[in-house]
């Protein structure tokens, strides 16, 4: 008995046969004043003690995802004639920037139990509950859905390159409007959709430069740069004033 | 906010204090000075929204074409100033009117959250 036990055991709990070691393209990302975006490249190898099981396929899926933060959805409807804002749900938390690339189809990468488990896809990153509305997963895909066309929530399905089922790469874009913080890196592999290894990194995203001064100033000094702003403001027009009373002469 | 009530300080001094049109531009102006600089100060100070980057973005149009617009001002008959005001008046209204009855492509829009 105790021996077939312990067999269970083994087997509900395999050795890792596959692991992931993983190189990223830069430890940081920097936003400064003319930040127009950049690319992450994701890369690596899998590394494994025993040959490459057959008859089975291995996914790789990539996901970058931005700090969480709560989102008020709001939803216009028809009230006498003109359209306004009638309801809104509070989503708890969801990504900033959220980005999941994979080398296979989504449905052959990643089972939905497994899905669930992990909360891999946009859907299952997101938290919403405790919403006052009946049909608040309306809101959730109209999340998703908006964040998407901002090219802030991106799918990308074949992404990853997977060569001799050993090293792998991906390049995620991240737009210029990024939010601070910390962006975590997440690397799962998968045999036949379930999820044998995963690997955990942090990218920190900050304000650098001018950007960074002007944040700090405008947090931390809040009088001194309202006061710069209309000096700014005052020394434009004053300047524009006298550019032009020179062009006229 | 930002307009400083021009559009309606504007039209108030020309029809209800009966000012010459030439003066009320340049007096609408002087007092959207100081609302405007009270405003961005106590926006700066309480919810640290001013985004200075792109206000001075703004700005390069903003001065120039104040400079382009007094130019023509001095040439123009008061009537045609009143005209044109109103017309970008009604253009505004009729923009708004828009938007408000004809069903938008997307019933959804984001906003912060947190604070309900």
């Amino acid at each position: 008995m105790i021996r077939l036990l312990a067999l269970f055991v083994l087997l509900a709990l395999p050795a890792k046969a596959e692991e992931i070691v993983l190189g990223l393209s830069r430890d940081q990302v920097a936003i400064t004043a003319t930040f127009e975006g950049s690319d992450i490249l994701v890369f690596g190898a899998i590394k494994r003690e025993a040959p490459i099981p057959d008859k089975s396929e291995l996914g790789v899926i990539v996901t970058v995802a931005g700090p969480d933060e709560p989102v008020l959805v709001r939803r216009k409807d028809k009230r006498l004639g003109i359209w306004v804002n009638t309801d809104e749900v509070e989503v708890d938390a969801a990504p900033s920037f959220y980005a999941v690339a994979t080398n296979l189809p989504m449905r052959d990468a990643l089972k939905d139990t497994e899905d669930l488990r992990y909360g891999i896809t946009i859907p299952r990153v997101i938290r919403s509950v405790g919403a006052r509305v009946g049909d608040s997963a309306e809101f959730t895909r109209a999340l998703i859905r908006i964040r998407a066309a901002e090219e802030l929530y991106q799918v990308l399905e074949g992404a990853v390159d997977l060569e001799k089922e050993t090293l792998f790469r991906t390049a995620i874009s991240l737009p210029a409007n990024l939010t601070e913080g910390d962006y975590e890196a997440h690397i799962f592999l998968t045999r036949n959709g379930r999820v044998v290894d995963e690997y955990i990194t942090t990218i920190p995203v900050r304000k650098v430069g001018l950007e960074r001064w002007l944040y700090n100033l405008a947090h931390d000094n809040a009088f001194l740069y309202g006061l710069m702003s209309l000096t700014i403001a005052i020394a434009a027009g004053w300047g524009a004033s006298a550019a032009f009373t020179l062009l006229r002469r | 906010m930002g307009v400083g009530g021009g559009f309606i300080m504007v039209p108030a001094m020309i029809y209800l204090l009966g000012m010459p049109t030439k003066v009320v531009v340049g007096t609408s102006l002087f007092q959207i000075i100081f609302v405007t600089a009270f405003t961005t100060m106590l926006h700066a100070t309480t919810n640290y929204t001013v985004d200075v980057v792109l206000a001075v973005l703004l700005l390069v149009g903003g001065v120039s074409g104040a400079q382009i617009g007094t130019r023509i001002g001095v040439k123009m008959k008061a009537e045609q100033l009143r005209i044109l005001l109103a017309l970008m008046v009604l253009a505004v209204c009729g923009k708004l009117a828009f938007d408000l009855l004809v069903q938008p492509a997307e019933l959804y829009s984001l906003g912060e959250g947190g604070h309900s």
